[in-house]
């Protein structure tokens, strides 16, 4: 009988050993998951807070050079 | 500077009297002996010794006398001591009749080699048998046969791999953080300095406003 064909046994003990670790590295993975997911939603919350800062840096921006405008250039002096 | 010449003027003044002393006190120098002359010198090595007078073997050795070890002096007036007694009382030779008599002790029984061996081989027959019932008792191995056994092993390897790198993900994803947090916070300073220098603009304008 070739290698390939051979069959493998493992212990029944060891096998249930085996299937309780990967019950618990799914049940990581899904905790993982669950992080990343969390991270993604704060990440797109901080992207809309900052979209909201640089518009209300560019009405500021308007406003000094509004400002600007006004006391460089004085109607009667 | 004065001060440092005046002590050191003071400590060779010191050192002076050291020395006077020192020749003060060294002894005066003994003078020489005259040499001896050459039959003196005979005479103090070779003078021969007195002869030795003739052993005798009792002479002046007095006898020997026997003396108790402790002397008891009665005191003056004190009533002459009663004979002494025997020390110890004697003991009687023959042993008291009324002793209890030896057990009687019976022939050794003399078991042979061989009997001993046989009921030895007896022994350990029973307990290997025994032993035999107790390993049949327990549960027998339990195996499961699986296909991809290369497979899984594979896969395991490629998931560990893929772990290290996640680890490599988080490290740089921390640097990150870390300098975004930097930058919020020169962000909150500079918001800061706008928002004084705004209420400054504001205040001269306000108070120039009264000027007219």
């Amino acid at each position: 009988m070739p290698e390939k064909e051979m069959p493998i046994f493992v212990r029944i003990e060891e096998y249930r050993d085996v299937l309780d670790v990967i019950n618990m590295i799914k049940h990581k993975l899904s905790e993982a998951k669950e992080a990343i997911n969390r991270i993604n939603e704060l990440k797109n919350e901080e992207d809309l807070e900052l979209e909201r800062w640089e518009s209300g840096l560019e009405a500021i921006e308007r406003k000094v050079q509004f400002i600007d405008k006004s006391l460089f250039e004085p109607e009667s002096v | 500077m004065k001060k440092g010449g005046e002590l050191v003027a003071f400590l060779k003044f010191l050192e002076k009297d050291k020395k006077k002393k020192k020749e003060e006190l060294a002894p005066p120098s003994l003078p020489q002996l005259p040499p001896l002359k050459e039959e003196e010198r005979v005479l103090h090595m070779k003078k021969p010794l007195p002869p030795l007078p003739p052993f005798e073997a009792k002479a002046g050795l007095p006898e020997k006398v026997e003396k108790p070890l402790f002397e008891i002096s009665s005191p003056k007036g004190a009533p002459p001591a009663p004979p002494a007694g025997p020390l110890f009382p004697e003991i009687k030779e023959e042993a008291p009749a009324d002793l209890p008599a030896f057990p009687k002790i019976g022939k050794k029984k003399i078991i042979p080699l061989k009997v001993i061996e046989e009921v030895e081989e007896e022994e350990f027959r029973a307990e290997k048998k025994e032993l035999h019932e107790l390993k049949k008792r327990l549960p027998k191995p339990t195996f499961i046969e699986i296909n991809d056994f290369k497979e899984v092993l594979e896969f395991i390897g490629q998931i560990r791999n893929e772990l290290k790198d996640g680890d490599a993900v988080l490290f740089k994803l921390n640097e990150i953080k870390n300098m975004q947090d930097k930058k919020y916070e020169s962000w909150k300073s500079v918001m800061r300095d706008l928002q004084r220098k705004f209420i400054y603009v504001e205040k001269t304008l306000f108070e120039t406003k009264y000027v007219r």
